[in-house]
């Protein structure tokens, strides 16, 4: 049961060290959000579980359980309100330059695989977006109005002004 | 076994400087928040570890629940805060 328990700490330690060099490493607030909430929830669960097997069941079992669900729950839901509140801070979704030197989530996927193949933009949907702009002129003033609006009005509910 | 115990503390605790790092380097508010429920997490997992390696699980361990009620509460309040006043969030030049 012991040597469980180290495998169950190490692994553990190594979703920390995971969710740690994530923090460092990632070029943006959502890649650093996603590493934080999942590897860290995981990794600190495991090592708790770790604490539990050592002890094999004794009477400080239901506090180091209690403490794992706890975890489980609560680091998922404080970063998920984190990253609800920056969304509504209205910032791009690809930032520009860093000080990692990537430009953005596209430009980071690009540097860890320049051989992705990636569906280049169906020229004849261009065209037919293109003619739709042209026809509705009034329809992209609204969605101008829309991006432009005031953000103290209020959350972004998705919805363009009619 | 002790001795395991503290190593990992410690392994953890290295992991818990790295996550400061971010926190002071930012760039913008929510970089560091994100970063500080990191260290929490962290020295959550330090408590646990010590309290195993000095035999004193029933009282750290209540200490360790207290301080992770205590760290839920941060993220959620400011989250919500920034939600309902979206204009005072990071000023416009910590902005990425």
């Amino acid at each position: 049961m012991t040597a469980l328990a180290i495998v169950l700490m190490v692994v553990g330690v190594f979703f920390l060290a995971v969710s740690a060099f994530g923090l460092i490493r990632f070029p943006d607030f959502y890649t650093r959000a996603h590493v934080v909430a999942k590897s860290e929830s995981l990794g600190v669960a495991a090592v708790i579980l770790g604490v539990i097997v050592y002890h094999r069941g004794d009477e400080h079992t239901l506090k180091l359980v209690l403490l794992v669900a706890f975890a489980l729950v609560a680091n998922p839901t404080a970063i998920h309100a984190l990253a609800r509140a920056h969304r509504l801070q209205r910032v791009p979704v690809e930032p520009d330059a860093h000080e990692t030197g990537a430009r953005g989530v596209g430009a980071w996927v690009e540097t860890i695989d320049p051989d992705m193949d990636i569906e280049p933009t169906d020229p004849a949907e261009v065209a037919e977006l293109a003619e739709l702009a042209e026809s509705e002129p009034e329809g992209l003033e609204r969605l101008a109005e829309w991006a432009d609006r005031d953000p103290s009005d209020g959350p972004d509910d998705g919805e363009v002004p009619q | 076994m002790e001795a395991f115990f503290i190593a990992m503390a410690f392994a953890v605790g290295l992991l818990l400087l790295i996550g400061l790092h971010r926190v002071w380097d930012g760039p913008t508010v929510f970089d560091r928040l994100v970063a500080v429920a990191l260290v929490t997490a962290n020295s959550l997992v330090i408590l646990v570890l010590v309290s195993s390696a000095l035999g004193r699980v029933d009282t750290v361990v209540d200490i360790a629940i207290a301080y992770a009620l205590l760290a839920f509460v941060l993220p959620l309040a400011l989250g919500k805060y920034y939600e309902i006043h979206p204009g005072e969030g990071p000023p416009e030049d910590e902005r990425p």
